[in-house]
């Protein structure tokens, strides 16, 4: 009965190809974080008049010739870290309760990475296997949820459980701190950022993330098609959507969780070794699936304007997934340009912004859209 | 407390539904503190309930060794007292004692003494402002202020040949003259440091978070403030207009033209206004300064106080007895036999006054200081109490406390 | 199983070994050293003062139960959201519309209620309400709001 379950439908290859997929996109955001952690620390040198990382890069053998010794920019820094970060002592503070403590920072980073699995990078392109035109059809997606965008902020949600957890369980009242702060923030913006989705949710008229992409594009109407994309459209809604998604991967303004001048690391306090490299890598992953989510709902995914998103298309098969590393790349900097810009709320000033302003109006902006929307589809 | 399900509150009476406060050290070792403080706080949620600050992690018994010292030995120490503004300490210090033996100073020395006190001012108001904006989180101000700093450290490194442990002042003068290239240094300097001041506050001042952050945060009224003895920027952020420059003029402050800056609102935002606004008086004061700075010898002329040219001592027999008499233990300075004073100089942080006795000998009787940082972190617990958590913070690196001055 | 759900599939497995390897590695790899001082909680570099897990402030609590209120608002919206466009296109919508808005007018008065109640206002103890309460278990010693506002209008704001 069980095995019945792993029975393979369809063509063999299409799993093949699936599997590609998945990996090779797997092994992109594995790279672009570590990318990420360089960036944010060369622009974070650059915007503050400094080098940076300039050091490590590749090593002074002679075989490499001229090149022997460059620092790349220090572009190998992530590395470096990562290898510190694993040579690193796994500490445990007494009284801590050690299997939450040790699995905290996996129950941060499993769920927030599923995130990713209903993100659409692309189209994807069909696969004539036989010469009577049997084909299939492989999608630049993980998986093709009818729900995606519900599986995608409940898969996101789910991380708090880890920082909390990591924070109560370490013993440390820095780290319960932090702890009960990120449940708090975590939570109270999520609320605002469900709402916001649900009027995006109402003007596509589908759960589906891969219909909301294509819902963005009109080919008719040439470049013009851009005042189709969700911020034009939802110009509340994209406000409300970034500002919680920045206090949805904690990051500053709304880095309270961690707040260093007033918890030391909050949450991650008592947290080394390749533990607090999992709570980094879901943080960063975080990030990436936030600004995919943007993407994604507000920017046209891997759309262009005035250009056909018809699957088999040059757009629809090959560019597609770069176009979307490109706006998701644009969203992260953005992410590291605010972060190195704007000093930090206070704790009752997040409450206030998140209950008090940003609920109230994504509550009244599905009233309103939904009155919109009956005006214009009569 | 109540215990939990043993007493229920009276939601009537006005009192919370029963949680436990959480007592919560903050510092030593914290990364707000910005030095060794210790407060022990007692939290409800975010609320600080109770504060109640410890001190005493980096006493170093600096008073002590004032009492061990000769006066010229004792500069070495004075910058260690305050690692922001070394030089400020030195020159108190010194006017201190010259005050107590009734010298006075050629006019080079009290211009340059003047010059390097304001641009000590700068350098550590310059931090203080990027602290506070890296407590409320920007980082990036911190940096910027760094880049200033070092720009000012060069000069010190310049004039005294040490960018932090200055050592420069001697009673009656100076270690040296200051070399012909400060002056237009200098000036460059204070044409150049106004526009990183503007690029500070383009960054802060129309900051919507910023100005949440600090509105209203820590406040204090003047009276208050005056009578926990707050001094400085501190003091003038309250709206009292007490400056030791003006108040009590020593060297040439009478002569130039500054504003004592002050504001009324007390809190957070007005101490750091009150500081980027010193900055640009200290600009001010610099420049007239610099126009005026007399030639002439920076040392008075009295062999008794001042020990003689080196040339001098490897030449002459007078010269080498008299650097003899004032170098030997048992010998040095003479000072009046009941001698006492109080001496204050407006240091960075506010009035840092010494009390200095004398027994006749070189070596002071007792010496004593009035750090400003302590009787400034003496009115933290009262500022914060009632407020947030990061208040606390915000508070702290607002009224700018050096623990090594806290604590001597 | 479809194609497509053996893509999640492989997704699992990568994501979970990553996360397994992570912390496995981490826990042979570094050598370990035990001592009791060492293990102390990390609380500024002084003994730990009180207990760590007590009763935590309620606050947090009731800004919980107040989430999964609207939480599960969100979930119950969600299909409806999804349909409206068609709503509308059979001329339902404002019918629909309006049997909504009767369930967001029950939630929107739920955040009014509890924000009169003082749950959103963090120097007000639970259960007053924050215009009249000068916080009485912060010592007695807190300025209220209102003595805050002159302050701001100083500064220009």
């Amino acid at each position: 009965m069980f095995l019945a379950a792993f029975a393979i439908e369809g063509h063999p290859l299409n799993y093949l190809f699936n599997a590609i997929v998945v990996i090779v996109a797997f092994a992109v955001i594995m790279q672009v974080i570590p990318f990420m952690i360089w960036l944010e620390r060369k622009m974070a040198a650059w915007i503050q008049l400094r080098d940076g990382p300039t050091k490590v890069g590749l090593p002074k053998w002679k075989i490499l010739g001229p090149l022997s010794g460059w620092g790349m920019f220090g572009l190998l820094q992530p590395l470096a870290d990562m290898f510190k970060l694993i040579l690193k002592e796994d500490f445990v503070p007494r009284r801590a309760s050690k299997v939450l403590f040790t699995l905290a920072p996996a129950l941060v980073f499993v769920p927030i990475a599923f995130a990713f699995a209903v993100i659409p990078f692309g189209d994807g392109f069909n696969f004539v296997y036989d010469d009577a035109g049997n084909s299939f059809t492989v999608r630049y997606q993980i998986v093709d949820f009818g729900v995606g965008v519900l599986f995608a902020l409940a898969a996101l949600s789910l991380a708090v459980h880890g920082l909390s957890l990591g924070g109560w369980a370490s013993n440390n009242k820095f780290g319960m701190f932090g702890a009960v702060r990120a449940s708090a923030q975590l939570i109270s913006y999520e609320a605002a950022m469900f709402m916001v989705v649900l009027a995006m949710v109402m003007l596509y008229g589908t759960l589906d993330l891969r219909e909301m992409t294509l819902r963005q594009t009109d080919v008719g109407i040439g470049l013009l098609s851009i005042f189709k994309w969700g911020m034009f459209q939802q110009p509340v809604a994209f406000v409300i959507f970034c500002i919680c998604a920045f206090a949805e991967s904690n990051r500053l303004p709304f880095d309270f969780p961690e707040a260093e001048a007033e918890l030391i690391g909050g949450y991650h306090t008592e947290y080394g070794s390749m533990k607090f490299a999992m709570f980094f890598l879901g943080e960063y992953y975080g990030m990436v699936i936030q600004a995919c989510l943007v993407v994604t709902l507000f920017m046209g995914g891997w759309t262009l304007p005035g250009l056909d998103p018809t699957p088999g298309t040059f757009l629809a098969s090959l560019a597609g997934p770069l176009v979307f590393c490109a706006k998701v790349s644009i969203f992260l900097w953005i992410y590291i340009q605010v972060r190195w810009t704007l000093p930090r709320f206070r704790f009752d000033q997040l409450m206030n912004l998140g209950w008090k302003k940003l609920i109230p109006i994504a509550l009244a902006n599905v009233v309103i859209t939904a009155l919109i929307l009956n005006l214009t589809n009569r | 407390m109540a215990e939990i399900g043993v007493q229920r509150p009276d939601i009537e009476a006005g009192e919370d539904i029963t949680t436990r406060t959480l007592n919560i050290n903050f510092g030593p070792q914290h990364p707000a503190t910005h030095g060794t403080l210790r407060v022990k706080m007692e939290l409800l949620g975010e609320n600080v309930v109770n504060v109640d600050p410890e001190i005493g992690f980096l006493h170093t018994g600096f008073e002590k060794l004032g009492e061990y010292h000769t006066f010229n030995q004792f500069v070495c120490t004075t910058d260690r007292m305050n690692y922001m503004s070394p030089l400020c300490n030195n020159f108190g210090f010194v006017h201190a004692v010259e005050e107590l033996l009734d010298i006075e100073l050629t006019p080079r020395c009290q211009h340059v003494r003047v010059i390097l006190c304001e641009l000590t001012r700068i350098a550590d108001h310059v931090i203080c402002c990027g602290l506070q904006a890296m407590d409320l989180g920007a980082f990036t101000v911190l940096l910027w202020s760094f880049i200033e700093r070092e720009k000012l450290y060069d000069l010190f490194e310049m004039v005294t040949g040490a960018r932090l442990t200055t050592s420069y002042a001697r009673v009656g003068g100076m270690l040296q003259d200051v070399p012909p290239e400060f002056v237009p240094r200098c000036r460059k300097f204070i044409r150049e440091f106004p526009l990183a001041l503007k690029e500070i506050e383009k960054m802060l001042n129309r900051n919507r978070i910023f100005l949440d952050r600090t509105i209203g945060i820590a406040q204090v009224n003047g009276e208050d403030a005056a009578s926990y003895g707050l001094s400085g920027p501190c003091l003038r952020a309250a709206g009292v207009a007490y400056d030791v420059r003006r108040a009590r003029p020593y060297w040439v402050y009478d002569e130039l033209d500054f504003d004592v800056i002050t504001r009324d609102e007390g809190d957070v935002l007005a101490r750091f206004k009150v500081r980027m606004d010193e900055m640009r008086e200290s600009v001010k004061i610099i420049s007239q300064a610099l126009d005026r700075l007399p030639s002439g010898p920076v040392n008075i002329d009295d062999w008794k106080i001042v020990l003689p040219e080196k040339a001098a001592v490897y030449t002459q027999m007078e010269s080498l007895i008299t650097h003899f008499k004032l170098v030997m233990k048992g010998h040095g300075l003479k000072t009046p036999k009941r001698g006492k004073i109080y001496s204050c100089t407006e240091s960075p942080n506010g009035e840092l006054g010494w009390y200095i006795e004398t027994d006749g000998t070189a070596v002071g009787y007792r010496v004593r200081c009035r750090p400003p940082s302590y009787l400034n972190y003496s009115a933290m617990p009262q500022m914060v109490k009632g407020g947030y958590l990061a208040d606390v913070v915000a508070c702290l690196s607002s009224l700018n406390v050096i623990a090594g001055e806290l604590d001597r | 199983m479809t194609a497509d759900l053996f893509g999640i599939f492989v997704y699992g497995i990568l994501i979970f070994s990553v996360a397994a390897g992570g912390l496995i590695v981490s826990a042979l790899v570094g050598k370990r050293k035990k001592g009791f001082v060492k293990e102390e909680p990390y609380e500024c570099g002084v003994p730990q003062i009180g207990e760590t897990r007590t009763e935590f402030n309620v606050r947090f609590f009731i800004l919980a139960m107040l989430f999964v209120l609207f939480d599960i608002e969100t979930v119950l919206l969600a299909p409806y959201a999804a349909t409206f466009i068609a709503d509308v296109h059979e001329g339902k919508g404002l019918e629909y519309l309006a049997e909504v808005a009767v369930f967001l007018a029950v939630l929107g008065f739920g955040l009014l209620y509890a924000w009169r109640k003082g749950v959103l206002d963090w120097n007000v103890p639970l259960g007053h309400n924050p215009d009249e309460v000068v916080s009485r278990v912060i010592a007695g010693e807190a300025d209220d709001q209102a003595s805050k506002k002159p302050v701001e209008a100083a500064h220009g704001h």
